[in-house]
C-alpha cells in the first residue's frame, strides 16, 4: 500500500509537471501571429500609483536609473492623481521615490524594479513580451 | 449429374446450376429458420422455469423445446429450477428425462449447484443419478469441497460413500477438509480427518486448516485439528504460524486457546514480527494486552524497525512500553519512526509567509526535529528610520532557512486514535532579506527563534497551530507569529501485511 500511495503521489507529481510544461500555443493553424511580437521589445509601461490627500495634495515622483542613493536621476514628474504611467526603457533597474508629509514626519517612500522582457516559441517564431513594472509608492 | 454438368448445351447447363444453387441456398434458409425457433422456444422454456412457472414450462416443452436447454453460461433449465421455489417444475424436468449430470461452462455440476441452492432433500433424493461427484470447476472446487463448507456431516458422509474425493487439491491448493476449517464446520472437520484427509496439508501459499481456522476464529475447530495431529507451529509461506494467523484476523479468543495450547510466542515470521510485534504494530491493545499476560522472550531482532518497543514508541503507547521494559525489553539507541512533510502559512498582523518542510521523529525521546523553509508570499511596507522624522518607506522580502528541535509533552489520546499534545521547540533561523530600490540592508542573519505548537495527529497526518517569538529588531514589525500547518507523515517501520482472503464469499 505504501508503494501505492507512493506511486500515485508520483503520477500526480508528473502529471502536474507534463501538464504545466505543455505549450500553450500549439494550433499553428489558427491564424493568432498579431499576438506574436517578433521584435524584441526596448520599451515597457510602468505604473506608479501614489497617495494623494489634504497633506499631499500633489507629489513629485523622482525616477533613478539603479538604486535611488546612487542619484542617477531619470525624470521627475509632479502628480495630482494617485496614477501616473510612464513609458521607459527594457532590462534596466530602476527605482523611484517621492516624500510624504504625514504630520511632523517626512516620509520618503521608495520602490523599484524592472521591465523584464521574456520570450516564447510560437510555430517556429520567437515571441517577446513586457512584463508590466507596477510601483507602488502608496503610502503605509 | 455429371452427365447434366457435362451437357454441351451451355445455356441450359447455366440454368441448371442456378436452379441448385437456389434450391440449397433455400434448404439452408429453412434449416436456419427451423433453428432459430428452436432456439426462441428453448430460451422461453428457460424464462419459465426461471419464473418457476410449471404451465409455461409444460407449454413449451410440449411445444418441442428441450428440458437440456441451456442459457450463455451453459446452465440448463434443471439447474435454474433449482435456484427457484417450484419443486414441481423440477420433478416435471427429472420425469422429462433432464440430465443429471450436465455441466455448465464454467465447470459447475447439477450437484453442485443443487448444493450451491441449499436442495439437499433433491440430492439426496437423486444422488444415486450423480455419475460426475468428483467434477471440479474452474476453480478447482468439487461437490465435496462446497458440502464440506457449510453442510451437515451427513451430506459430506454421502458424497463420500458415493465415491468422493477427500484428497482432491482445489487451484488453491485447499482441500475439503481446509474449507470445512475455514467455515468452522467440526464435525465434516472430524469426518475428514477420521477418514483419512490431510490436517497439515498446506495451500499453494502454505497455508493449512489450522492457519485458517485460526485467521476465522473457529476454536474448537482449531482444538479438534490439534487433536488430530495438526502442527501448532506450522509456517506459511511467509513463516507466520497459526497463532500470527489469529492475531491477523483479530481473534482475540483464538488467540488466548492457542497460546494456552502451547503455541510459541518467540517465534519470528519472515518480515521479523513476532506474535507480540505484529499485535502491537496492528494496533490491536486487547491482544497485545493479552499476550502480555504471558512469560516469554521477545527474540532480539538485529533490526528495530518491527520491535513491539519500536511500534510502542510509535504509537506513543506508554503503557506498553512500561510493560515492555518489565518484561526486559531494553531500549537501545534511537527509534526514528516517521519522516513527514508538510507545508503552512505563517503570519503576524502585517506579514504573510508561506511554510513548508520536512522532520524527522523520533519516538523514543519524542523529538521532532524540522528542516523549514519559509518565504513571503508579497513584500511587506515597512518604515526605516532615516533622521530625525524622517523615515524610508521601503518594500522588503524576506525568506528564512530554520532547523528546530522540538519535544512532544503532554501527549493524549488513545494508540490507533487521534493524539493531541504540546510540542516546545527552539529553531536556529538563517534569514535573507532586502528592500526594492536600494541596496541598503535589511536586517538579516542569524537568530534563535523560541517556539510552540499544539498539534492533532491522527494515522499518517497531522495538523498544528503554534507561536513563535521571531525579533528582526524593526520598528512597527510585530515579534509574535502564530502559525498553522498541515504535515504528512511516512512510517519508518514495517508493515505487517495480510495474507488471508476469505476462500468464498
Amino acid at each position: 500500500m505504501h508503494f501505492a500511495i507512493n506511486q500515485k503521489i508520483f503520477l500526480l507529481v508528473f502529471l502536474f509537471i507534463f501538464l504545466g510544461c505543455k505549450s500553450k500555443y500549439e494550433d499553428c493553424t489558427e491564424d493568432d501571429y498579431k499576438a506574436c511580437n517578433t521584435y524584441r521589445p526596448v520599451t515597457g509601461e510602468v505604473r506608479i500609483q501614489v497617495t494623494i490627500n489634504n497633506e499631499n495634495p500633489e507629489v513629485t515622483i523622482l525616477a533613478f536609473e539603479g538604486d535611488f542613493e546612487d542619484g542617477n536621476l531619470v525624470w521627475e514628474k509632479v502628480v495630482r492623481q494617485p496614477r501616473y504611467t510612464v513609458i521607459m526603457s527594457t532590462d534596466k533597474k530602476y527605482s523611484f521615490t517621492t516624500t510624504y508629509k504625514k504630520d511632523i514626519k517626512s516620509i520618503v517612500a521608495v520602490d523599484g524594479g524592472k521591465l523584464k522582457v521574456s520570450s516564447y516559441t510560437m510555430c517556429e517564431y520567437t515571441c517577446y513580451e513586457t512584463n508590466l513594472l507596477e510601483i507602488d509608492l502608496v503610502l503605509k | 449429374m455429371r452427365q447434366l454438368l457435362t451437357m454441351k448445351n451451355p445455356t441450359l447447363s447455366v440454368s441448371l446450376i442456378l436452379f441448385l444453387l437456389v434450391t440449397i441456398f433455400c434448404q439452408y434458409q429453412s434449416q436456419a429458420a427451423d433453428g432459430g425457433k428452436q432456439e426462441r422456444l428453448d430460451m422461453e422454456l428457460l424464462m419459465a422455469v426461471y419464473e418457476g412457472s410449471l404451465e409455461k414450462v409444460m407449454l413449451y416443452a410440449d411445444s418441442g423445446a428441450s428440458v437440456n436447454a441451456r442459457d450463455y453460461l451453459g446452465l440448463t433449465a434443471l439447474m435454474y429450477s433449482l435456484y427457484g421455489d417450484n419443486d414441481d417444475v423440477i420433478t416435471y424436468l427429472i420425469e422429462n428425462r433432464a440430465s443429471l449430470n450436465s455441466i455448465d461452462y464454467s465447470g459447475n455440476s447439477v450437484l453442485m449447484h443443487a448444493l450451491m441452492a441449499g436442495r439437499e432433500e433433491f440430492i439426496i433424493a437423486h444422488l444415486s443419478g450423480f455419475r460426475l461427484i468428483n467434477s471440479a470447476n474452474d476453480d478447482g472446487h468439487t461437490a465435496l469441497i462446497l458440502a464440506a463448507q457449510s453442510y451437515e456431516v451427513e451430506m459430506v458422509e454421502k458424497l463420500y460413500v458415493k465415491g468422493a474425493n477427500i484428497h482432491h487439491v482445489a487451484n488453491d491448493g485447499t482441500t475439503a477438509l481446509m474449507h470445512a476449517a475455514a467455515f468452522g464446520n467440526f464435525f465434516n472437520v472430524d469426518f475428514l480427518a477420521f477418514k483419512g484427509a490431510r490436517v497439515d496439508h498446506q495451500a499453494a501459499d502454505g497455508t493449512s486448516a489450522l492457519h485458517l481456522a485460526a485467521w476465522y476464529g473457529h476454536n474448537e475447530v482449531a482444538g479438534l485439528l490439534l487433536d488430530w495431529g495438526a502442527d501448532l507451529e506450522s509456517t506459511d509461506q511467509d513463516e507466520n504460524t497459526p497463532l500470527m494467523s489469529a492475531i491477523y484476523g483479530r481473534q482475540v479468543e483464538t488467540v488466548w486457546y492457542l497460546i494456552e495450547s502451547g503455541a510459541s510466542l518467540s517465534v519470528a515470521n519472515e518480515k521479523g514480527f513476532t506474535p507480540l510485534s505484529l499485535a502491537s504494530s496492528l494496533e490491536d491493545t486487547q491482544i497485545t494486552e493479552l499476550i502480555l499476560q504471558y512469560d516469554f522472550s521477545e527474540p532480539s531482532m538485529t533490526h528495530k524497525k518491527s520491535t513491539p518497543l519500536a511500534y510502542a514508541y510509535k504509537n506513543r503507547d506508554v503503557r506498553l512500553q512500561k510493560r515492555l521494559v518489565e518484561l526486559g525489553i531494553q531500549p537501545s539507541g534511537l527509534y526514528f519512526s516517521e519522516l513527514g512533510v508538510y507545508q503552512g502559512l505563517d503570519f503576524n498582523g502585517d506579514d504573510l509567509m508561506y511554510h513548508a518542510g520536512v522532520s524527522l521523529f523520533e519516538s523514543r525521546f519524542k523529538v521532532l526535529f524540522r528542516l523549514n523553509y519559509l518565504a513571503r508570499l508579497r513584500a511587506v511596507k515597512l518604515w526605516v528610520p532615516r533622521q530625525n522624522n524622517s523615515f524610508f518607506q521601503f518594500h522588503e522580502s524576506r525568506s528564512l532557512l530554520t532547523l528546530g528541535v522540538y519535544r512532544e509533552l503532554l501527549v493524549g489520546g488513545k494508540p490507533g486514535g487521534l493524539k493531541a499534545g504540546l510540542r516546545p521547540g527552539i529553531e536556529g533561523a538563517w534569514s535573507v532579506a532586502s528592500y526594492r530600490g536600494t541596496s541598503l540592508e535589511a536586517p538579516a542573519g542569524f537568530q534563535v527563534i523560541p517556539v510552540a505548537d499544539i498539534f492533532f495527529h491522527h494515522k499518517k497526518i497531522s495538523l498544528f497551530t503554534g507561536y513563535g517569538f521571531y525579533n528582526t529588531k524593526q520598528n512597527d514589525v510585530s515579534v509574535h507569529r502564530i502559525r498553522v500547518g498541515i504535515e504528512y507523515r511516512f512510517s519508518f517501520l514495517k508493515r505487517p501485511d495480510t495474507q488471508y482472503e476469505p476462500i468464498l464469499n
